[in-house]
């Protein structure tokens, strides 16, 4: 008989499924060195068993030797006959690794070569123990040739039919093992019907039975390998003379359970994969669909009172359609854990490499962000945290000297405020030292202020060209610098922010809109142009008056308002695109970060959502630009980056820090 | 009508392989995660259980002794599958209230093979 087994979708199930059981491996492994808990033991243990079981079913025969391999290592654990190093800790990740990249190679051992090393390694490591074999082999059908005849006696327990046991069905195989079966059935302990209970058993067989070809005598023993426990067997040659032991005695053992255990893994959740093209396909046409509706909105507005019924028709739409576009948003909101799941291993990798103790304290892990941002974090943040490792915890003697524990704490934490989402990198090593940052800034040449708050100083070393570390290490050499994360960040419209303390730390703080795609913004008309303003960097705005508009040498235009003075920016010649128009007469006061300046506007058009499209994408980064958006009217018209565009304006923070400017054109 | 069989086991291609077995058998399939799971799956519509030893929530030997405490589950035969070899876990398996036993791995005919011990 053959069977119509779907091979290529059980393989493809079981692949999917062993990447997480590869996660929960890696993850078990790297908690258990930081807490060596056995709960956690039998839960990497059961990851690996599963592995090889599946492997081993599915026909994957190049992964099982390394997986029981594995699994010998973490039986002997559980089992407490193993005492773990750092030398089991490392074979069992580089084991991680291997079968990671096997699976992702559809399956097949990536690397030979490294496999049977780490097969080897494993199995010292496990220190040789007489380990089960890898496979276990099906029943033995033995084909020497056949017994002779056999004289079978078979005497259920009274209770043989608990437990779902059929002696019928034995009776039935041992019919497909012979060539003629006599069967005797003795019923001569029947009880009259009135004693009668129907759940026992009360009668018996003897059978002589003829084995067919190639059937030995181990054979038609294993017919009754589930109800011996339950059943006097004998098995003899028809001439040999009666024993009547029983076939197999079988020792009672005390049933014990393992601790159950639960592993995230395991849990059910009730959610579908898709293809990220078709979220991305969504997000863009809900956000055509709002674009289209604001045209209609426009057309509507100014139809006075015969539209007021479709006016309310379209608002009532625009309601809906702000909570469509939420919830599509929020199918490609993941949580940051997918960054985190990342960090132990490089954390632990790295500090190895430097010779540091770390203490890793991962927090907020389910905070959402748009998937797009929390894929382009993943360089940023492991910047962050290769540089904390690298210069801001410090070496453990260094630490101990100094009255801190040996160990540093690098601490992450995300959380979402306010539109937001913050993720900071935090370490509690030797902390920033200004005079050091100074002095290499002039050394650089980099543009220092004078009197220099902390901020503006702390901002220099994501500075490009910037560098305190007095060696290029391997780790954070390479020329990359805290600059490019800062670059990074900004190009996903969030901004970074470095807090410090001499001696207590240091703590990188990246802010993030929730979502790059879709943005509440304050559409105005400068230099003959319509524009876009985040509304996140507009404070408040002001009527021009000529009289409080001053020159002031060397910063251009200042204007004085209730409580301060600000520089007054004039778009077209900070873009050094004048269109036209006439000098406005309004202004918009932009507070974006630590900046802080006054932006002439012609008219204020009115607030609304917009798409953003990528400049990069379409034609490439402007500087002072977040991006595009189509208006309501079909026009397209650039979003304004409130803080670029103080860069690109050459302007300086209330310290009086200049921001480094990037010339529009080049 | 087609008999029905109740599979438990975390691991959804070693469920995808046993159900397809089951249903070339001639079998409808239910289908369960883990002990905890496949308990509330339990009634006197299902005529034949497949489950797993090791899994998370409720493990193989704690859910058959369950099941066995379910009255219209009481002379059900329950097949455990293991990778476990050797007598410890037969007896183990008995002693839970199973009827049979098969360790993995298995062929697809093997399974067929032994689900004739326990199943008319």
């Amino acid at each position: 008989m053959s069977f119509d087994i779907d091979l290529q979708a059980l393989r493809a199930t079981f692949l999917v499924e062993a990447i997480e059981l590869v996660g929960i491996l890696e993850a078990g492994i790297l908690a258990l060195e930081v807490t060596p808990e056995i709960e956690r033991v039998h839960d990497v243990f059961r990851a690996a068993h599963s592995l090889k079981g599946g492997a081993a079913t599915i026909g994957l025969t190049s992964l099982v030797g390394i997986t029981h391999a594995l699994e010998t290592v973490l039986d002997r654990w559980r089992n407490g006959q193993l005492v773990v190093g750092r030398a089991h800790y490392d074979a069992l990740l580089r084991t991680a690794d291997l079968l990671r990249a096997s699976v992702e190679a559809n399956g097949e051992v990536a690397d030979p070569a490294t496999a049977a090393a780490l097969d080897e390694e494993l199995t010292r490591l496990a220190q040789t123990s007489a380990a089960a074999p890898a496979v276990a082999s099906a029943p033995p059908r033995v084909e020497s040739g056949s017994a002779e005849r056999l004289r079978i006696g078979f005497s259920p327990h009274p209770d043989a039919f608990g437990l779902g046991g059929d002696p019928l069905l034995v009776l039935r195989e041992l019919q497909g093992l012979a060539t003629t079966l006599e069967i005797e059935l003795d019923r001569s302990a029947i009880p009259p019907l009135a004693d009668l209970d129907p759940d026992r058993c009360y009668v018996r067989w003897d059978l002589v039975l003829d084995p067919a070809p190639g059937v030995t005598r181990q054979r038609v023993g294993e017919a009754f390998e589930f109800v011996e426990s339950a059943a006097n067997i004998s098995i003899r040659l028809a001439d040999a003379p009666a024993a009547d032991a029983p076939a197999a005695v079988s020792v009672p053992v005390p049933t014990s359970t393992p601790a159950s255990t639960t592993v995230s893994g395991g849990q059910a959740e009730s959610t579908i994969r898709v293809a990220t093209e078709k979220v991305d396909a969504l997000v863009d046409l809900v956000g055509e669909l709002v674009i289209s509706h604001s045209g209609m909105r426009e057309l509507v507005r100014d139809g006075g009172p015969a539209m007021a019924a479709l006016q309310e028709a379209v608002l009532r739409t625009e309601r809906h359609l702000r909570e469509l576009q939420e919830r599509v948003m929020a199918v490609r909101m993941v949580p940051v854990n997918a960054l985190y799941a990342r960090l132990p291993r490089m954390v632990r990798e790295v500090a190895g490499k430097l010779g540091k103790q770390v203490v890793l304290d991962l927090d907020g892990g389910e905070t959402e962000l748009d998937k797009v941002l929390v894929e382009r974090l993943v360089d940023p943040v492991f910047h962050l945290v290769r540089n904390a490792l690298d210069h801001g915890i410090e070496p453990p003697d260094v630490r101990t000297a100094a009255g801190k524990s040996a160990a540093g704490t690098l601490r992450i934490c995300a959380y979402a405020r306010a539109g937001s989402v913050y993720l900071e990198v935090g370490d509690d090593g030797r902390g920033l030292q200004r005079d050091r940052i100074l002095d290499v800034a002039r050394a650089r040449g980099l543009d220092v202020p004078a009197n220099p708050s902390d901020a503006d100083v702390f901002a220099l070393i994501a500075a490009p060209g910037f560098s305190t570390a007095v060696e290029v290490t391997e780790l954070s050499g390479r020329g990359v610098g805290l600059d490019v994360v800062r670059r990074n960040i900004e190009q996903m419209g969030g901004e970074l922010a470095i807090e410090s303390a001499v001696g207590q730390g240091t703590k990188f703080r990246v802010r993030l809109p929730l979502t790059l795609t879709i943005m509440d913004g304050l559409q105005i008309k400068a230099s003959g142009q319509t524009w876009v303003l985040p509304l996140t960097d507009v404070a408040f705005s002001v009527q021009l008056d000529p009289k409080r508009v001053r020159a002031l040498a060397g910063m251009g235009e200042v204007i004085d308002l209730v409580n301060e003075t600000l520089p007054l920016i004039t778009l077209g010649s900070v873009l050094r695109s004048d269109g036209g128009g006439t000098p406005g007469t309004l202004a918009v006061v932009v507070q974006a970060g630590a900046m802080r300046y006054a932006l002439r506007v012609e008219a204020l058009i009115g607030q609304a959502q917009v798409v953003v499209k990528s400049l990069e994408t379409h034609y490439r980064r402007v500087p002072g630009m977040i991006g595009a958006t189509i208006l309501g009217d079909g026009k397209v018209a650039l979003i304004l980056d409130g803080q670029g565009l103080a860069a690109t304006a050459g302007l300086r923070t209330q310290g009086g820090a200049r921001i480094a400017a990037g010339s529009l054109l080049s | 009508m087609a008999k029905t069989a109740l599979v438990v086991d975390d691991s959804p291609s070693m469920r995808l392989l046993v159900t397809q077995v089951l249903r070339a058998c001639g079998f409808a399939t239910v289908e369960a995660e883990n002990g905890a799971d496949a308990i509330t799956k339990l009634g006197p519509s299902i005529d034949l259980v497949i489950s797993d030893v090791n899994m998370p929530v409720m493990d193989g030997v704690t859910f058959v002794q369950k099941l066995r405490a379910v009255p219209s589950m009481k002379s059900t035969p329950v097949l455990m599958l293991t990778t476990e070899v050797g007598q410890a876990i037969k007896d183990r398996a008995r002693a839970a209230g199973a009827t049979g036993w098969l360790t993995k791995p298995f062929a697809p005919e093997q399974l067929r093979a032994v689900l004739g011990r326990v199943c008319p």
